[in-house]
């Protein structure tokens, strides 16, 4: 840590095996202080950034969120996913939203399968990304990484995704200060938005929006190849 | 005599087996006068139930429960967006929701009269018999998936694959409609006030479909047909009725029915050949 410039101003828990630090560092190479961090016996970063928090764990969405106190956490925008798991194994790593090491401030939810993943993921792990498991859904954050780095903003690069990640998806992207949504060709995957004036919340369900507005509200489906991109 | 209470003592010991069989023919039971779960109802008998904190199997049975009380309207309060409302019912009804619906909400359903003011998620009527559902909102992907008859109407847009695999009756969008809309249909009537996304009509063996706006693609053996006047007539009284403020005069409506090129029942049994259309 020290080569890189880092000095840990603040440091919790919330369960024997997760840990939160604040840190500054004055390196310009994140990737490389993410590497020396793993370095460290046993650990494995699940998001590094400056506007972004990863929470990942095994159980149902209440429990989670009491686990972590997330009712308390304040923020601009969030997104959350529970897994049914199909492609891969139900453990910590295999939870969403995912993080494209070591791309700051990405995290993505996906509902769906890619049938293209193992072709793309071998040409980013080519490019130099890797890749924390073997679930499809990673693909994304990865993929929508690659090409922000490369300058490509938010909207395009998931425009882009439709025509290049094969199979059918409806995923939700979150920068630091960007919300975008993504439907596949063929809209196989639900998705239901609501928009005001000061908010805006998308679901698989209409139900789980409701939850947070117990009043009758105006919502849609957004069609086939939709991406939509909302500023925070 | 004797004879003839021999028959019926034979009868009644009929052994018949099968779930459906048990309920279907109770000789003893009344309701067996009519068709199953059927019942008496007054339409001017009015009752509202609210859904707060309910879950749809507890709603559903409370539906059930109104209708054996003879109440004929029934307004269901605080819908939540829950799934699966309103399914199953068999009876002439006037169902108002006052709010919107989730997934697979009056599924398989058989004459009741549905207002719902809001919208409706997947699979909304679900192979729908009869009755009329009106829909006041949007509606979602698979909007009326099977459906064999009666009016199906949505005042917004509908979402992909409307009238998927349909066999009959009226889907009747407000709106615009997804991809796929009428994608495998076989019988029945879909009508699009506005757009229609890409491969509209996609495999569909029957059943016509009108637009009043603009197809963005056709899918396979899906051709454009020739409208005649008594079709017009009927989209202009079918439109009228369904209270939908259609911008786009019935005359100009586009007709799209199947090329038939995928039919190859000629090569089947007849008894296969029934079977599929049937």
């Amino acid at each position: 840590m020290k080569k890189h410039g880092a000095k840990i101003l603040k440091q919790s828990s919330s369960t024997p095996y997760a840990f939160r630090y604040e840190f500054t560092y004055k390196s310009d190479d994140l990737e490389a202080l993410a590497k020396d961090i793993e370095t460290v016996q046993n650990t494995e970063i699940l998001s590094i950034g400056k506007g972004l928090e990863l929470i990942k764990d095994l159980g149902d969405a209440t429990k989670v969120a009491d686990q972590y106190g997330l009712n308390k956490f304040m923020g601009t925008h969030g997104i959350g996913h529970t897994r049914m798991a199909t492609e891969s194994d139900v453990d910590i790593k295999s939870a969403h939203p995912y993080w494209a090491f070591p791309y700051q401030d990405v995290a993505v939810v996906h509902n769906g399968q890619l049938t293209n993943y193992w072709g793309n993921r071998r040409i980013l792990e080519r490019n130099g990304y890797r890749f924390n498991s073997n679930c499809d859904s990673e693909i994304i954050a990865v993929y929508i990484a690659d090409k922000m780095s490369k300058g490509i903003n938010l909207e395009k690069a998931m425009n882009d995704s439709l025509d290049e990640l094969d199979g059918v998806f409806t995923y939700i992207v979150s920068t630091k200060d960007q919300l975008g949504m993504a439907k596949d060709h063929m809209a196989a995957k639900p998705m239901v938005i609501y928009e005001s004036k000061d908010i805006v919340a998308c679901a698989s369900e209409e139900v789980a929006i409701r939850n947070i507005f117990p009043h009758e509200i105006t919502t849609y489906d957004p069609y086939e190849a939709e991406v939509k991109v909302w500023q925070v | 005599m004797a004879g003839l209470e021999k028959k019926v003592t034979a009868f009644q010991d009929e052994n018949l087996s099968g779930r459906s069989q048990k309920l279907f023919f109770e000789v003893t039971e009344e309701e067996n006068f009519t068709y199953y779960g059927n019942h008496d109802v007054d339409f001017n008998k009015r009752t509202s139930i609210d859904c707060e904190g309910m879950d749809a199997k507890e709603l559903n049975q409370k539906i059930r429960d109104a209708l054996k009380k003879g109440y004929g309207s029934i307004v269901i309060k605080n819908p939540g967006a829950k799934h699966s409302l309103g399914v199953g019912i068999l009876n002439k009804l006037n169902l108002i929701f006052e709010g919107s619906l989730g997934y697979f909400g009056l599924g398989c359903i058989d004459g009741p009269t549905v207002r719902i003011n809001g919208r409706v998620g997947w699979s909304c009527a679900e192979n729908m018999m009869s009755g009329k559902v009106v829909i006041e909102n949007n509606a979602g992907s698979c909007f009326g998936a099977a459906l064999r008859g009666g009016d199906l109407i949505v005042k917004g847009d509908a979402g992909a694959r409307t009238g998927i695999d349909m066999k009959g009756g009226t889907i009747l969008v407000g709106g615009n409609a997804g991809a796929y809309t009428g994608f495998m249909m076989q019988r029945g009537r879909i009508i699009v006030c506005g757009n229609v996304s890409a491969n509209m009509g996609d495999s569909m063996y029957d059943g016509i479909i009108f637009v009043g706006g603009e197809p963005k693609s056709l899918g396979t053996d899906c051709i454009q047909g020739e409208m005649n006047d008594h079709e017009i007539k009927w989209l202009e009284q079918k439109i009228k009725n369904a209270e939908i403020d259609c911008k786009v005069p019935a005359s100009k409506f586009k007709k799209y029915v199947a090329g038939r090129m995928l039919w190859n029942y000629d090569n089947l049994e007849p008894a296969e050949k029934k079977g599929i259309l049937g």
